[in-house]
């Protein structure tokens, strides 16, 4: 089963800068795929396609089978979101927060609340707190929380890590893996090559607006003998003309 | 079930804001009544103060002004303030340009909308709460006012008091109008920055600029929320005569159904990017 498909999907802004230009991409169910690329490459354009935030120039996408544009109330209800540049409620607390998110998805008790506390080593008082007041490794949790607490079958999580403690991070990567054992499908996007090998099962590059591979971790190593490690192979597509 | 969520999110979310301008129209009844009775007492001074008044400013108000102490000028003065205008209507911008440009702007739409939330349900919700909030401050409105008249004693019988339930009931309608007015930036631009500069560019300042008379603009017609000033436009002399504060009512309540219409077509088909 396809968890994410996309044909043609093209996003062209109103200045006429280009977004993302023909993107073909199919997300099987249950796997992870990294999407990576250099900034301004067009990750943060599609996944705001997905979500239905931006409207396509032209092209179409479907999320488990949805339309992303016709059903999109349908598809926000099935899966998590974790922004890129997470902005949380500062005047709430971060059980306030929780619970808001969770009202609107009309759930009052989210099955995996509890679980991911624990995963991500909340403490309880730490969620009693505002947002506003919180370090920003917490705050990023609590936006896990938010994205995974209804344990959704899909998660599109935009550079979850990006400016994390390696403490943090590695509690980020402990959650995500527990929640996969579900074997839930997972779109994350990310610059942390590291993160992207210890994760992921393929990996999708864009570049300038255009997809530049589709491979396994690998079968892009393969792909590029003379690279050293699973970075420098993707860097090398980063530095192609 | 997911309105009344937002809903009451977005009624927590302007607490503060309301609790301020709640504090500041309830006492500016009472300061007002006071000044009204100080002038009263003391119809010299007022003579001397009104002589020093520029005439262009005498003008503005639309009516005589001889005597501060004399309830018409009070009436006119008391529910033509600018101040007690601008407090709503700032209330108001506050609330509209939050919808949306501020969610986009600040980034919390990305979480919000993330989830099953139709856009046109947060529209609805946050105009719910502007208007549940400018129906407490009109009960504020009234509390001061009988508050000032129990201070500074004012027998009903006053002439114009008739008009102080009518007028509170205008003011309001005339407040969430111009709130809903604001909905549109709110639902067209890509910051609340954006959104509250259209505001003032488009809405209180040309309604300044009338009010002092001089610039007049459509725009700003829709603010005069009073027959007074409709008469005091000099272009709709007829029409203040004919219509009292029914027909001035069913306009403002026009104006504010039809933006919060045209606002929600602006929310469903704008992209959700700063």
């Amino acid at each position: 089963m396809t968890a994410i498909r996309t044909e043609r999907l093209t996003k062209v802004y109103r200045n006429g800068a280009l977004g993302i230009a023909d993107l073909d991409l199919e997300v099987r169910a249950g796997e992870v795929l990294a999407f990576v690329g250099p900034n301004g490459a067009g990750k943060t354009t599609t996944i705001r396609l997905l979500l239905d935030f931006l409207r396509p120039t032209r092209g179409t996408a479907s999320i488990l089978g949805l339309d992303t544009r016709k059903d999109s109330l349908e598809v926000r209800r099935r899966i998590g979101f974790l922004p890129g540049d997470l902005a949380l409620y500062g005047s709430l607390t971060g059980e306030e927060t929780l619970g808001l998110f969770a009202r609107l998805r009309g759930e009052r008790a989210p099955t995996l609340r509890e679980e991911l506390l624990g995963w991500l080593a909340i403490p309880p008082d730490m969620l009693r707190r505002k947002v506003g007041t919180l370090s920003t490794g917490t705050r990023q949790k609590i936006g896990l929380l938010v994205a995974l607490q209804h344990n959704p079958s899909l998660a599109i999580l935009d550079e979850p890590t990006t400016g994390l403690d390696p403490l943090v991070r590695r509690h980020f990567h402990d959650a995500i893996r527990r929640w996969r054992t579900q074997a839930h499908t997972l779109f994350l996007s990310s610059h942390d090559i590291a993160e992207v090998e210890l994760l992921c099962d393929r990996v999708c590059i864009v570049k300038s607006g255009r997809l530049a591979a589709l491979d396994t971790v690998a079968g892009l190593r393969a792909a590029a003998p003379e690279a050293a490690s699973l970075e420098e192979a993707i860097l090398s597509h980063y530095a192609r003309p | 079930m997911k309105f009344l969520v937002l809903f009451r999110f977005y009624l927590r979310r302007h607490r503060a804001a309301f609790v301020a301008a709640s504090v500041l129209t309830f006492l500016h009844h009472i300061v007002f009544l006071g000044i009204f009775q100080f002038w009263k007492k003391n119809t010299a001074l007022a003579k001397l103060f009104l002589s020093a008044v520029p005439q262009t400013i005498k003008d503005g108000f639309g009516i005589p002004m001889d005597d501060l102490g004399d309830p018409l000028t009070f009436e006119a003065l008391y529910f033509l303030r600018p101040e007690l205008r601008a407090l709503l209507l700032l209330f108001g911008v506050t609330a509209g340009t939050a919808m949306l440009a501020g969610e986009v702007g600040s980034g919390t739409a990305d979480l919000l909308f993330s989830h099953p939330v139709r856009r046109r349900s947060a529209v609805l919700a946050t105009a719910a709460a502007t208007a549940l909030h400018m129906i407490a401050l009109g009960v504020m409105l009234a509390c001061g006012f009988l508050v000032g008249v129990a201070i500074f004693p004012m027998g009903p019988g006053e002439p114009g008091f008739a008009a102080i339930v009518p007028g509170i009931g205008i003011a309001l309608l005339g407040s969430l109008a111009i709130a809903y007015t604001t909905f549109l930036f709110g639902a067209a631009c890509a910051s609340r920055a954006q959104a509250v500069g259209w505001s003032l560019a488009l809405i209180l300042v040309p309604m300044f600029l009338d009010f002092i008379g001089i610039f007049y603009t459509p725009i700003s017609t829709i603010t005069m929320f009073f027959p007074e000033h409709w008469w005091r436009s000099h272009r709709v002399v007829a029409s203040a005569a004919a219509n009292p504060v029914l027909p001035l009512a069913l306009r403002l309540a026009a104006i504010a159904v039809l933006s919060l219409i045209a606002s929600i077509c602006l929310a469903e088909r704008r992209d959700l990017s700063r």
